[in-house]
């Protein structure tokens, strides 16, 4: 049996698996076909998907290549233990999960982020259905030429007919067009800070906004920034109040800009390169409750939040995804921590509770990560990363309400593992389990 | 995260939290929604940013290795709260950068430490277990034939059997990361600098369409070294190849009862587990008397 720890407090997640004779974990064989498209030199493939490659290329020859490492052909050597050992099982999730939406009603589309295969899913916005099988997609866009690695938010140009997309862990924004399919290159790209994962494009203003988790602020491009351009404005430092931001929604209507805020504060320090980066006096790491802070998105620099959602009554738990809706005015918000969406006022502030709540047992809300209004149908879509859906409520809804349609990337009760870059482990030898952190 | 340790002489879990500059203590058989049983974190720490934590229950002790801080900070074991460290490894004689692994070992008194930094110092540096303040390493094992010269991520030991354990995600050198850089918003410097990285990404690439490195070539791989190895020597152990199922790794851990190692695949998104008991015979002599 497969035993699942999920151990949960301030902003910590940990996955722990049975071992070694658990049941539940996928064959070498299921796990052959995973792509992932970041670094080309850690993608989990077998070398018969590198057909250029020479035969006995592991066993070294790398003297003989321009440009290659200085080690002996025969590296690290004939005495050396082990070698190309097969594994004897592989935790996997090799189906995609969804992780942020975003929803076009002028085009009919919805399109959400996989995380954990790294690609883009284009659905038609009628799509769904209570079947237990896979929703086709009408475009998905993966492989190593698309650049897609760990990525998060999503945010879409109804007029231009493009998507874009944060990688959370390196690789900045991508934009591609809603025509492109397949391992195809973005049609622009944007280099944004380290974890970077909120986005949102305002056509009002031709701004897009974007949120970095460890560098605690929004930063604001013009539409079509590329490459290593500047942003125009960044809201960033200690008054602003931000704490781990990811969800943002930029309303240039309403001269607003909103973030959510899991809580977690630690200044920001150069920590990969050759400087050592330690300016002005050392102000200690924190944990602050979860928040939703709204700016004016004219702001700049180091600004108080004009209004702020943040206290007991607010139900705010790692909230993640938000979205705005002016028709309505409301605020809609992925609340993961408690498997459900909150919804309050646009106008909101303090300790205020909720205008309704859609969470329960028959939501099947799983871990939401993304939400978004499609105000053509009166429909309201949340993405689950915690099970392999993405749920479609009345946007009415309220309470422990079944959805009105389900989208699947894998079959009906097909589990996930949960992991989110996966890159530490621990053996706990009491429990004969691996704790793996996200 | 990027660093998590079990403590099994006292069931308890250690989690280093980069993003509030802490390290939670949880009960070895905590679930759920459930607290720290304790929360190293406050001005006294020193904690900035940690990546990486360890536990030595044989000494008591808890290590956070800081790349913010560039240090590795020693803690008590029961430390709780806005508690100063025991010892600090930190200065320009540790040559620290972005470091990314840590463990301590008090059979055979070495702190080990995972550094990595583009351009410049890269590998596992071994430090006398008290060490504190400026202190250059007592052993590094670094270079080309380590294979480890930039990419690589966890660090662990095997006190048994004198072990020092590395997960390297791929054998190539760390690409600068301006991304990370404190001041990337508003600095013009730094923005020049990603510049550069992508205009030598650019070059790297038009070279690799040239037939230059296989990315066969570049493959991560698990990699033990024995703890008194000094220099540019290969890891005497290895899970490396296409039958790994991986071409890198970034985490690592094992049982040594069961014969098992543990590789965590950033690109897998996943864990891949390896029947290797020959990894766990006990010396016939001393760790260096082979090399």
């Amino acid at each position: 049996m497969v035993k699942r720890l999920a151990v949960v407090a301030a902003g910590t997640a940990i996955l722990a698996f049975g071992g070694s004779r658990s049941g539940g974990p996928i064959s070498a064989e299921m796990a052959k076909p995973l792509l992932k498209a970041t670094e080309p030199a850690e993608i989990c493939l077998r070398p018969d998907l590198y057909p250029d490659e020479e035969e006995g290329a592991w066993q070294g020859g790398q003297q003989e290549r321009p440009g290659a490492l200085a080690v002996p052909p025969d590296w690290p050597g004939k005495d050396v233990i082990g070698g190309d050992v097969p594994p004897v099982r592989i935790v996997a999730d090799p189906y995609p999960t969804f992780d942020g939406i975003a929803v076009d009603p002028e085009n009919g589309l919805v399109v959400m982020s996989d995380e954990n295969r790294s690609g883009l899913f284009m659905y038609d916005l009628k799509s769904g259905s209570y079947s237990s099988k896979i929703t086709e997609p009408k475009r998905h866009i993966i492989g190593p030429r698309t650049k897609l690695g760990f990525i998060a938010g999503v945010t879409l140009d109804p007029k231009r007919r493009e998507a874009w997309v944060v990688n959370n862990d390196g690789g900045g924004i991508t934009v591609f067009s809603y025509d492109q399919h397949g391992d195809v290159k973005p049609v622009r790209e944007l280099e944004v800070p380290h974890q970077s994962w909120g986005l949102s494009l305002d056509l009002t203003r031709e701004e897009i906004a974007v949120t970095s988790q460890q560098y605690q602020g929004i930063s604001i491009y013009r539409r079509m920034a590329t490459g290593t351009e500047r942003p125009l404005r960044t809201i960033r430092g200690d008054d602003t109040q931000m704490a781990d931001p990811h969800g943002v929604f930029l309303d240039g209507v309403n001269n607003e800009v909103f973030t959510a805020n899991h809580g977690n504060w630690t200044e920001m320090r150069s920590y990969a390169d050759d400087a050592v980066m330690l300016p002005g006096e050392y102000k200690p790491g924190r944990f602050e409750e979860p928040s939703i802070r709204i700016y004016r998105s004219t702001d700049n620099g180091n600004v108080a939040p004009i209004r702020s959602i943040q206290g007991k009554r607010t139900q705010l738990a790692w909230p993640m995804g938000i979205d705005v809706s002016r028709e309505r005015n409301e605020l809609a918000v992925a609340n993961y921590g408690s498997n459900s969406i909150l919804v309050f006022s646009r106008t909101a502030s303090g300790d205020a509770a909720p205008l309704r709540v859609i969470g329960g047992s028959q939501t099947g809300i799983v871990g939401p990560i993304g939400v978004g209004y499609d105000h053509r149908n009166k429909e309201i879509w949340v993405a689950n990363y915690g099970d392999h859906t993405a749920v479609v409520f009345d946007m009415e809804a309220a309470g422990n309400v079944r959805p009105k349609r389900i989208v699947r990337n894998a079959p009906e009760g097909t589990p996930t593992t949960g992991f989110t870059n996966a890159s530490a482990a621990a053996y706990d030898s009491k429990r004969d389990e691996l704790l793996v952190p996200n | 995260m990027h660093g998590l340790a079990y403590d099994d002489v006292n069931d308890e879990i250690i989690v280093p939290v980069a993003l509030s500059g802490a390290i939670l203590v949880f009960r070895g058989g905590a679930i759920g929604n459930e607290p720290p049983i304790r929360v190293i974190q406050g001005p006294d720490t020193g904690l900035i940013r940690p990546h990486t934590a360890n536990v030595d229950p044989v000494s008591g002790e808890i290590l956070a290795g800081d790349p913010s801080a560039r240090g590795v900070l020693v803690f008590d074991r029961l430390a709780n709260g806005n508690a100063k460290p025991k010892r600090v490894i930190s200065g320009p004689k540790t040559q620290f950068r972005e470091i990314v692994g840590v463990a301590s070992d008090t059979k055979n008194n070495a702190i080990v430490v995972a550094s990595r930094a583009p351009g410049g110092p890269s590998g596992i540096f071994v430090f006398d277990r008290l060490a504190n303040g400026d202190v250059a390493p007592k052993r590094t094992i670094a270079g080309p034939m380590t294979g480890a010269i930039g990419r690589f991520r966890q660090l662990a030991v095997d006190p048994e059997r004198g072990k020092i354990y590395l997960a390297v995600q791929a054998f190539r050198a760390q690409h600068p990361t301006p991304q990370k850089a404190a001041d990337l918003y508003t600095n013009e410097e730094s923005l020049k600098k990603l510049r550069d990285v992508a205009r030598e990404e650019e070059e790297a690439s038009r070279r690799a369409r040239g037939g230059a490195v296989p990315r066969l070539l570049e493959a991560g791989f698990i990699g033990v070294w024995n703890i008194d190895d000094n220099g540019n020597v290969p890891p005497r152990m290895i899970i490396r190849g296409p039958e790994t199922r991986s071409v890198g790794f970034a985490g690592v851990a094992f049982a040594p009862a069961k014969g098992e190692v543990y590789g965590v695949s950033g690109n897998l998104n996943g864990f891949l587990t390896y029947l290797v008991p020959q990894f766990f015979e006990k010396p016939q002599t001393s760790p260096t008397a082979m090399r």
